[in-house]
């Protein structure tokens, strides 16, 4: 028991700070939002299309990336002569809708924060199921990596529930 | 309303008119799309009361295809596949494919790209050890354990992602070597963690050892002989918690392992307490392992150009993955590209381990015994299989 207690004051209190404080600093080989300047792409040059392992990036008119579908490998900026194509460490991602992942010379449009009325319906309970879809388990881990002192999502009043009954939200990696 | 009621009463004793020993198995399913953020399995529990009979294990209920997509290359989509064969062991199937692909193309890694995937294989042992350490400590409610690992798993993905971005190791295990390269301060700054990240964690694991509760909980839980470990054919730890001397690193060692040798880590009563145990070894191994390589790190380069896959050729390598031996076979054609590949992870032999653990146990040891080996629950290809 003496020795736990021990252990708990060495350990510290290790809940991060963040919203109300800034996020921990990212790697720095981390890969974030793509930043693209299409200004750059050479005539005719298709070198990040043919490189893209799952085809997000895709030419019609004009160069656009579907984060829906990127690895962010960066496959396609190895590929890239210009330097027209880079990853930033920002890591923020999340969109409202679908189509705001495919992004171009522009930035990602970010989801926006909940309005009053969700916020009021949600505000400090928030249901949430995962469902696997055929993921490799890389999101489940992830995920459930939130749930451990260092995030703490319980404390937002978000929680993972056990049953497809009860969420508000459902979230199917892997699809 | 009144008869209703009568044959329900009638029903109703004609069960507890049962013989008990004889006709008393009740099945007790489990869920495939289950409780926690996982894949989905099933598990039916034959059981009189609380007493297991047996475990019937039914898995297979996604696929992705990888082997039927593999046919044909390797392309620019293949390195991919096999990081998401199972994510919580990017690097060790990476790592198997590569092996692979050196070996049909005649490709030489270099000494530094070699110590970089080394390193790379054994944080993804530390995470995962001792993520379970702390999720088995949470098994029995023992909190402060399962607290303290469970930061301290995200302290060793983190230095995964300080390595090349990714917590699983994405982009960092390529054919011909690596692909990144740790640079000075990248190499200062892991020494430093890890030193920190050793204390941390044997304070918090051998507070395991220390609490009686736990070792009760742990001890005489889940036994596999010897024997039946060596008819199962079982890998990895869960194999050398039985007192079996099998280690891919020990037995077949290729890259570094040739020139560091690590002994097998081993225990001797096949319990879920030898099964924490050898793990417990194994991260402590891991951690010097590291530290040692972090020391004299070669200094040629990372990564070798790799030539066209010899035809009609066959190979075979083997990886010691956390959860075991991790095997991959590669067939290519006439024309050099893959004819078939066959990928078997560590969780195809060891589940048929979980069954007779928890035979003759308790229901509610089956989340201990379940997470004492951590197995993967989705397949290759579609092949349903019930152990």
């Amino acid at each position: 028991m003496l020795k736990a207690l021990l252990a708990r004051m060495h350990q510290g209190h290790r809940t991060l700070q963040y919203p109300a404080a800034p996020p921990p600093a990212v790697p720095q080989r981390f890969r974030g939002a793509p930043i693209m300047d299409t200004s750059r792409c050479a005539e005719g040059c298709q070198a990040c299309v043919d490189a893209c392992p799952t085809g997000a990036l895709a030419m019609h008119g004009k160069l656009t990336l579907d984060l829906g579908r990127c690895l962010f490998c960066s496959d396609c900026a190895d590929a890239c002569p210009e330097g027209a194509l880079t990853y930033s460490n920002d890591y923020r991602l999340a969109t409202r809708t679908r189509d705001d992942l495919v992004i171009s010379d522009e930035p990602v449009r970010l989801a926006e924060a909940l309005d009053r009325k969700l916020r009021r319906l949600f505000g400090r309970s928030l249901k949430l199921r995962v469902v696997s879809a055929g993921d490799c388990n890389g999101c489940s881990s992830d995920v459930n990596v939130l749930t451990t002192i260092g995030w703490d999502l319980g404390r937002f009043g978000i929680q993972y529930v056990a049953s497809p009954a009860t969420p508000t939200a459902c979230s199917s990696p892997g699809q | 309303m009144a008869p209703d009621r009568d044959v329900r009463r009638k029903r109703l004793s004609v069960i507890d008119q049962r013989p008990l020993r004889r006709s008393c198995r009740e099945t007790l399913p489990g869920p495939q799309v289950h409780a926690g953020v996982i894949e989905p399995g099933h598990f039916r529990f034959q059981c009189h009361g609380e007493e297991v009979f047996h475990l019937e294990i039914a898995l297979g209920y996604q696929h992705r295809g990888v082997e039927p997509a593999l046919v044909g290359g390797p392309n620019k989509r293949t390195i991919h596949c096999m990081e998401t064969v199972a994510g919580d062991t990017t690097i060790g199937h990476t790592l198997a494919y590569c092996d692979n692909i050196e070996a049909l193309s005649g490709t030489t890694v270099s000494a530094r790209a070699q110590v970089i995937r080394a390193m790379a294989l054994e944080l993804e042992r530390l995470a995962n050890h001792v993520g379970d350490l702390g999720a088995l400590a949470g098994d029995v409610a023992y909190l402060p354990t399962a607290s303290f690992c469970g930061r301290l798993r995200g302290g060793f993905l983190n230095m995964t992602a300080e390595l090349c971005g990714s917590r699983f190791g994405r982009g960092l295990v390529r054919p011909g070597g690596a692909g990144f390269d740790a640079t000075v301060d990248q190499v200062g700054e892991l020494r430093s963690r890890l030193a920190r990240a050793s204390d941390e964690v044997t304070e918090a694991v051998e507070l395991l050892w220390d609490t009686p509760t736990v070792v009760d909980r742990f001890e005489n839980t889940g036994r596999v002989t010897c024997e039946e470990a060596e008819a199962i054919g079982l890998v990895g730890p869960a194999a050398r918690a039985c007192g079996i001397l099998r280690d891919v690193r020990h037995d077949f060692p290729a890259g570094i392992y040739r020139f560091v040798h690590l002994p097998a880590m081993t225990a001797h009563h096949g319990d879920v307490n030898s099964r924490a145990f050898v793990r417990w070894l194994e991260v402590q191994q891991s951690i010097q392992f590291i530290l040692e390589q972090l020391d004299c790190l070669p200094s040629n380069g990372i990564r070798n150009d790799v030539g066209p896959l010899a035809p009609s050729s066959l190979t075979v390598t083997l990886i010691e993955g956390w959860r075991g031996e991790i095997c991959h076979v590669a067939i290519t054609d006439a024309r050099g590209a893959f004819a078939r590949y066959k990928i078997t992870d560590p969780s195809f032999h060891n589940w048929f381990g979980l069954a007779p653990a928890l035979r003759g146990a308790q229901i509610s040891d089956f989340s201990l015994c379940n997470k004492s080996f951590n197995l993967f629950l989705l397949r290759t290809r579609f092949v349903r299989r019930t152990c």
